[in-house]
């Protein structure tokens, strides 16, 4: 009896830390409440051709919009995103996915990520997939998810993104794209507190004539984005 | 039979001038090669940016960007814009250098004189309108010729000047990328003759003059009363057309090396040394007499 109590006490303190180190995001946006946030963007670009390099660089510029809520309805967030000049009405699922966007028919939605549904534990890794189509051709765009701390007492959890995508390339043109970010969701509030991520874009183009092949140009970027909450109005 | 033979006729004077033009071609080659990258690549990057702007926006709730950012490619379309440029201008200084530098074009111009032909009629009625009238017919003439051929006395007259001049519109760098891509181009298309001929144009011509006969086409060193003088002695020497002609026949033919046989005529002194045909087994750049 007393060999099983001491496996058991270890068990019973694993169950007890992986439930405490677990948390559910999702968004619970209140209704006839206004979310303000500020979203930042810099962007940084580079184009190489053999020794001559040309550099641009843009300074950060600030956004701010509101994302009001005017209901939930068929499981799904009725929200007007935007500023005085534009709105969206989009509707949006408790886990991120968009619903319907009725004022961006035709624009292409972007592939948003979303959050897994139920219980998240920490230090587990998600994955959403999406088959994206450009023309006749289907680029394969991936969200990694990974739920890096849960803050109880402040109700903060901290979430890592990645993004994956494979863009067309053939032998004289090479590509890559990354991008990484952090999002803190606040869950008492079911908002995003806070979020900023980085992309990385890098075209290398060659030429080829029958067996020579010649580097001829390189082009990079990067830009950096911010968002941030400013404010809640009940 | 006779439909036959017109046909294979058009088709060969077709191939000819076929023939003709691409060898006066030299900028086309390079040129299309690369507007051809910058469309693949233009291609690529449109592509991309609709791709990467699928995710680049993680969060639903964040509404469509609006905000634009500098693109670093953009300076390389314009510095690829100014070598377009240079081309143009390259291609056009070659083209006349090719057609009128050696001379012989100011020969014919020389010896055409409508001045002296049209007003033949009035030389034995009224002798002295023709005193008065002729030079502003030669002079009305001539600059209708050049307008017509799209040439500049004051631009034209010194051709290795005006390539200069086109060539310093691009920084010693934008210079250098230019340079790059020939070199690339030369290495992709070993049998493209187009880019050593311009490569080596560009080099040269910038450092010594070449087309000097065109001078005489567009400064003509005949005085305006000349024609006075020839229609009053038609037998003069120097400015007889038809033995001009003769001359000019005879140096087509290859029965003499110089348009001006003559050992003790000064205008031979200053024929241009592009008048002379390079030593056999060398490439000459400015070789325009085939």
């Amino acid at each position: 009896m007393k060999r099983l109590r001491k496996p058991g006490i270890l068990i019973l303190l694993l169950i007890m830390a992986t439930c405490a180190g677990a948390a559910e995001i999702k968004y619970a946006y209140k209704k006839g409440s206004t979310y303000s946030y500020r979203y930042t963007q810099s962007t940084s670009s580079k184009s190489k051709a053999f020794t001559v390099s040309t550099a641009e660089s843009s300074p950060p510029v600030s956004y701010d919009f509101s994302v009001k809520s005017i209901d939930f309805q068929d499981g799904a967030f009725i929200l007007d995103v935007g500023d005085k000049a534009a709105t969206y009405r989009r509707y949006i699922r408790e886990n991120g996915e968009i619903k319907g966007a009725p004022a961006e028919a035709g624009q292409g939605i972007p592939f948003f990520l979303t959050f897994p549904e139920g219980d998240w534990k920490v230090a587990e890794k998600r994955q959403v997939r999406k088959s994206l189509s450009l023309g006749n051709k289907d680029v394969m765009a991936i969200w990694s998810l990974l739920l890096k701390s849960v803050d109880n007492e402040k109700g903060l959890a901290e979430i890592l993104f990645t993004a994956n995508l494979s863009l067309p390339e053939d032998q004289l043109r090479q590509k890559g794209f990354s991008l990484k970010g952090r999002v803190v969701f606040n869950m008492l509030e079911g908002v995003i507190h806070q979020a900023d991520w980085q992309t990385t874009y890098k075209f290398n183009f060659s030429n080829k004539a029958f067996a020579i092949t010649r580097n001829l140009w390189v082009f990079e970027k990067q830009s950096s984005h911010t968002l941030a909450m400013t404010g809640i109005q009940e | 039979m006779k439909r036959f033979s017109i046909c294979l006729l058009l088709l060969l004077s077709a191939t000819v001038s076929m023939a003709q033009s691409h060898g006066s071609d030299i900028t086309s080659p390079f040129r299309l090669w690369l507007l051809n990258n910058e469309a693949r690549v233009f291609s690529s990057l449109a592509t991309d940016e609709i791709l990467t702007g699928k995710v680049v926006s993680p969060f639903s709730l964040l509404p469509p960007t609006r905000l634009q950012t500098g693109k670093a490619e953009e300076k390389l379309w314009e510095t690829h814009r100014k070598i377009y440029v240079l081309l143009d201008e390259t291609q056009n200084i070659y083209s006349v250098a090719r057609k009128y530098g050696n001379g012989r074009f100011a020969v014919i111009t020389k010896q055409a004189r409508p001045e002296t032909w049209s007003l033949m009629p009035l030389l034995a009625a009224t002798p002295e309108i023709i005193r008065t009238v002729s030079p502003l017919f030669r002079k009305t003439f001539h600059n209708t010729l050049l307008k017509s051929m799209n040439l500049d006395p004051e631009r034209d007259i010194d051709l290795s000047a005006r390539l200069n001049k086109a060539l310093k519109k691009l920084s010693d760098e934008e210079f250098r990328l230019m340079n790059d891509y020939f070199g690339t181009f030369a290495a992709l298309f070993p049998s493209d003759p187009s880019i050593r001929v311009l490569k080596s144009f560009i080099e040269t011509g910038s450092r010594k003059p070449f087309g000097t006969g065109l001078k005489e086409l567009l400064r003509p060193s005949v005085e305006p009363s000349a024609p006075t003088k020839v229609a009053t002695a038609q037998a003069a020497e120097p400015d007889d057309p038809l033995a001009e002609l003769e001359k000019l026949a005879q140096f087509d033919a290859g029965l003499t090396d110089s348009i001006n046989p003559d050992p003790d005529s000064k205008a031979d002194e200053k024929q241009p040394a592009t008048l002379e045909p390079p030593p056999p087994g060398t490439e000459d750049l400015f070789n325009i007499w085939d």
